[in-house]
This record gives structure tokens, sequence and C-alpha cells, in this order.
């Protein structure tokens, strides 16, 4: 066990505890491609990678910096087209995770990867959609990545790029999505949380250590319950955090250079 | 019969103002030679069907040349960075408004499968819920459709073809008829090259038709569907062309930090696109040692690409 790490670290190493070896998934560009990896390096290296520009289990290079680089290509058993990996995988059912970052989370665990403000005049405009929206639709199971912000948490996203419950407990069978109450997990810097299958709502499963339930609701834009006595995330150890900086992400791409 | 032109030939002979096109690929073999030459033609009020935007898409916002843009996605993909021209064009209508109709990949697939296939609709999953549903532009309540599946009852959503009037692709190889080859990772190719009405199509190599029949298998598009053929080596750059030359990820980052401003932005386009006449000079300004250290060496293409 280590006590000398970022929370940012520990944010990817727990989100990758998510993922079970021989899982096949389903990855989005940035942070979940670091993460992705990282599960690869460790606990998981029978799980096989998919991403939307069509390669199919890669031996990931570290570290892609987007989901068209050929880093992600490296040693895939194919490289296939996009409608293969979105239709005949992902839409067809055969992806365990899905795994995805984005601009905006809400409390019903949607995400926005679109525009921040009035959608015709954005404040901000991102990507789209690309495949996050099918990732979202039909993985068995989604796992979203994201630091802990207010603004990153608000009540309803200004853009639904990606449904979660949508717009509470049965949103999505009402939409029509056969994966109707799949697990939604969103690991942050300060706490887990999943979805409430009843309710449709994010709650507190487990907190960063040294966080409170205090501190996270101070950094969330709506109002959050916790499961009674959420455990506290497991500390990595020396040997998880070597392989993270050394063998992930040797050149701080994406969690900065060390002092 | 020959269809060999050049590329300002086949640009000003088939790109016309207001036309809806479609620019194939995703990532990789993409028509970087075309869109310069649209934009150093000054098209006017084009529809631009992408299935990535990218960096292409994002100069042709930048230079003025593109009114409605269809796609699920527009950015620089290394960097990686937003893809400023367009993120100008939608937050403060910069150089001018344009008009975005957005989609999730899956559905755009099968919009252009309908069209590729020539179906009046293509079923996709429900998308009710999520702003793509919700938000309609250029195609109104055209975009998304919803019935009951006649054979289970379940919820469907459809989607009508995406017919652009040209598709321009960039292949490998192709003969002096069109019959057009490409192999590798490919992407949308297999669907967005044969959606539009009709296809151009840009070869790093023009080859006797005895090498297209002793590998018939990697044709995309068959030579009678193809208008016209220009021969334009590294006509992608700098995207990557399988077995021909890696990702210049370096160019393109350069293109993220000078396209953060305006002024940035028309500086990089005077200097490689205004400022050649052709693709040839563009080359020459690339240089021989920059060729030689993209130039395909083996598969073990992720390996040869560090920022």
């Amino acid at each position: 066990m280590s006590i000398n790490f970022k929370l940012d670290e520990l944010m990817i190493i727990e989100s990758a505890r998510n993922i079970r070896d021989g899982e096949t998934v389903f990855v989005g560009t940035g942070m979940p491609m670091v993460a992705a990896l990282y599960a690869q390096k460790t606990h998981a290296p029978n799980m096989c990678f998919v991403v939307e520009t069509g390669p199919i289990s890669p031996l990931v290079l570290p570290v892609p910096i987007s989901v068209s680089d050929p880093k992600a290509m490296h040693r895939a058993v194919k490289l296939g087209t996009l409608r293969e990996v979105l239709g005949c995988l992902l839409q067809r059912g055969m992806v365990d995770v899905g795994f995805l970052g984005g601009a905006q989370i809400d409390q019903f665990g949607n995400i926005n990867s679109t525009t921040l403000g009035d959608y015709q005049r954005p404040k901000v405009r991102f990507p789209g959609s690309g495949g996050a929206n099918d990732i979202a639709s039909h993985a068995k199971r989604i796992l979203i990545i994201s630091r802990h912000e207010k603004r990153r948490f608000p009540e309803k996203c200004d853009y639904v790029t990606s449904p979660g419950y949508i717009n509470g407990g049965n949103g999505r069978k009402e939409a029509g999505l056969k994966n109707s109450y799949p697990d939604i997990t969103v690991v942050t810097d300060l706490a887990v949380m999943s979805v409430d299958k009843g309710t449709g709502k994010l709650q507190v499963k487990k907190l960063m250590p040294g966080v409170t339930l205090d501190k996270v609701q101070e950094n969330t834009g709506f109002s959050i319950t916790a499961i009674p006595n959420p455990a506290a995330v497991d500390f990595p150890t020396d040997e998880d955090l070597r392989i993270l900086r050394q063998d992930v992400d040797p050149d701080g791409e994406y969690l900065g250079k060390e002092d | 019969m020959s269809k060999v032109v050049t590329m300002k030939e086949a640009i000003a002979e088939y790109i016309k103002d207001g036309q809806s096109i479609l620019i194939s690929a995703f990532s990789i073999n993409q028509g970087y030679a075309f869109a310069h030459e649209i934009i150093r033609q000054k098209k006017k009020n084009l529809t631009l069907i992408r299935s990535s935007g990218d960096i292409l898409a994002d100069q042709m916002i930048g230079a003025g040349c593109v009114g409605k843009v269809i796609s699920p996605y527009v950015w620089n993909p290394t960097g990686p960075s937003s893809a400023y021209c367009f993120r100008r064009a939608m937050e403060k209508g910069i150089p001018h408004k344009v008009e975005l109709e957005e989609f999730s990949f899956g559905a755009f697939c099968m919009a252009i499968y309908a069209a590729a296939h020539g179906l009046p609709f293509m079923p996709t999953y429900p998308l009710e819920g999520t702003g793509i549903f919700q938000h309609r532009s250029i195609l109104g309540e055209d975009k998304v459709r919803v019935i009951e599946s006649p054979f289970s009852g379940e919820k469907v959503c459809l989607v009508k073809p995406l017919i652009p009037e040209v598709c321009l692709v960039h292949v490998q190889r192709a003969d002096a008829e069109g019959n057009a080859q490409m192999w590798g990772p490919l992407g949308d190719v297999r669907g967005t090259a044969n959606a539009g009405k009709r296809i151009i199509v840009s070869a790093e190599e023009i080859v006797d038709q005895a090498i297209i029949l002793k590998e018939p298998y990697k044709t995309i598009v068959p030579g009678f569907r193809v208008a016209a053929v220009v021969h334009e080596p590294w006509g992608a750059h700098p995207s990557d062309v399988f077995e021909h030359y890696y990702r210049d990820i370096w160019f393109q980052a350069g293109y993220a930090e000078a396209s953060k401003t305006v002024e940035g932005f028309q500086k990089f386009m005077d200097e490689w696109v205004y400022g050649v006449e052709n693709r040839a000079e563009y080359l020459k300004k690339l240089g021989t040692k920059k060729q030689e250290e993209l130039r395909w060496r083996g598969q073990d293409n992720g390996k040869f690409h560090s920022l």
C-alpha cells in the first residue's frame, strides 16, 4: 500500500478495477483509454479492447491520445470498420463494458459531450457524440470516469449526448432501449457513484481516501445521497503506481509530469 | 477509357457551389488533396457529410466553403484538441454560421448504408431522450422518425438515406478506368464511398488493370461507378495511408496550435493551401526528409507514432 499518490491516479486505478479479466470493453477517447490500458497491463490481461474506429483486441501501446490513434490499433486481431464494431459487436449486445468520459454527467448518469449552454448558441462547443451515444445505449454495463467538479455534475445535462437513465428509473425502458436497466458506475477523484435502479439516480457508493460525503456534495450540482456506510476506495500499491506511471503514461500525457 | 484528370480539373468540373459532398474515410485515407483544392477554388455553401469531421472539415469550415455539416463528430484527433474553426463557427459565427446536423456514429452508419444500398430508410435503435433526437436542423422532422417494429412491436428509429451528390475517396491505387482499391483499416469507406450519386477517386498510384485483377477483393468501388480519377501521391497527408505512409501527428498538432486564432489559421492556410498551386508543390514544401520519416516501414504502425 502506498500513500504517495494523487487522487487523479487513484481515480484511474479504481475505474480500471471495474473491468474484469476476459471482458470485452468498448473504450471511448481520453481518460478511459488510460484506465483501460492500465487494466490490460494489470489484472485484466485478457480483456478485449474495442475502439470505435474499428480495431478489435489490440495490444494497446502507451498511450493513445484518441480513439483514432494508431497506438490503439497495434496488434489488433482485426482492423474492422465502424459498422462492424458499432453494429456487429456493440448493438448486437456483445460488449460487457462501455467506458466513457464526458463534459457533464447529470443525476441520472446521462452524459454530455456536445455543447455547454444553449444548443443553438453554445458557450462551448465539444466534438459531439461520435460513438459515445452508441456505447451508452448498448453496453451491458456503463463505466464513466470524470474529475469531480460542480460544473461537471449538473442536475440536468445541457445536452444529452449519451443516455444514462434519461429522466428516471424507467427512462431507458420508455425510450425503447433494450438494455433498460444497466449498471452505471461513475468514478471520480472524490467518489465512486452508481445508479440506483429504482430511481435512476446516482448514489455515492465509495469515497476516495480522506474525502467526506460533504465534500462530494459541495462539488456536485444536484443533491446526492449515499448508500449506508459507503466504503473507502482501496489504496493503490506501489506496484500499481509504478505500472501506471512507468508503463501506462510514461510521458505524463494524461497525468502530468512528476515533480 | 481513361478517366484520369488533374485535381484542379476534377474539382472544377464536378464540385458546384451549394452541393452536398462527402469526403470518405475515418482518420485514415482522408482526402486532404480534395479538400485543399476545393478551398483554393473557393467553393461556397457546400453541405459537408463526414463520419468524423476531423481537421479536414475544420479547414473547409474555417475557409468559408461550408454552409452545412452533417456529422457525428468534429474535432482534431491529434493534439488532442478542439477543432477550432468548427468551434468558432458554432460558438461565434466566424467566418459565418454553419448549420450542423449531428448523429451518433451508429445512426450515421445506417443512414449511409441506406444511401449506399438504395433503400428508403434504415432502422436504428431508439434515440429518444437524447439531444440527437430532440435537436434537428438541416433534416428537420426527417432526421429521425419512430415506428413500432411490425415484427416485434418494439420501438425503432428510422433514418433516411444520406445521399451526397458527390463522394470523394482517396485510395491506395486505382486503374485509369476508376477501379479503386483500398486495404488496411477501412473505417467507414465501404459505406461512404458507395453512398454518393457520383464518385471521384484520388489514388496514391495509378496502376495497370492487371494489378487490380490480381487482387480484386481490394476493390472498394468498381470503375463504372467512378466519374474521374486523380493521381495524387501523398493525397491524404497529414492522415495515414496503410502500407504507404504513417500519420503525421506532428503536423496535426502544429495545425491545432496554429488554428487557435483566426490569424494563426489564416497564416497556416496561406502557407499550406493558398500558397501552393497543387499537391506536388505541397509535397515539395513538406520536403523529402519528412516524407522519408513518414514512409511505411511495417505493420507495427503504432510504434512509429509519438509526439
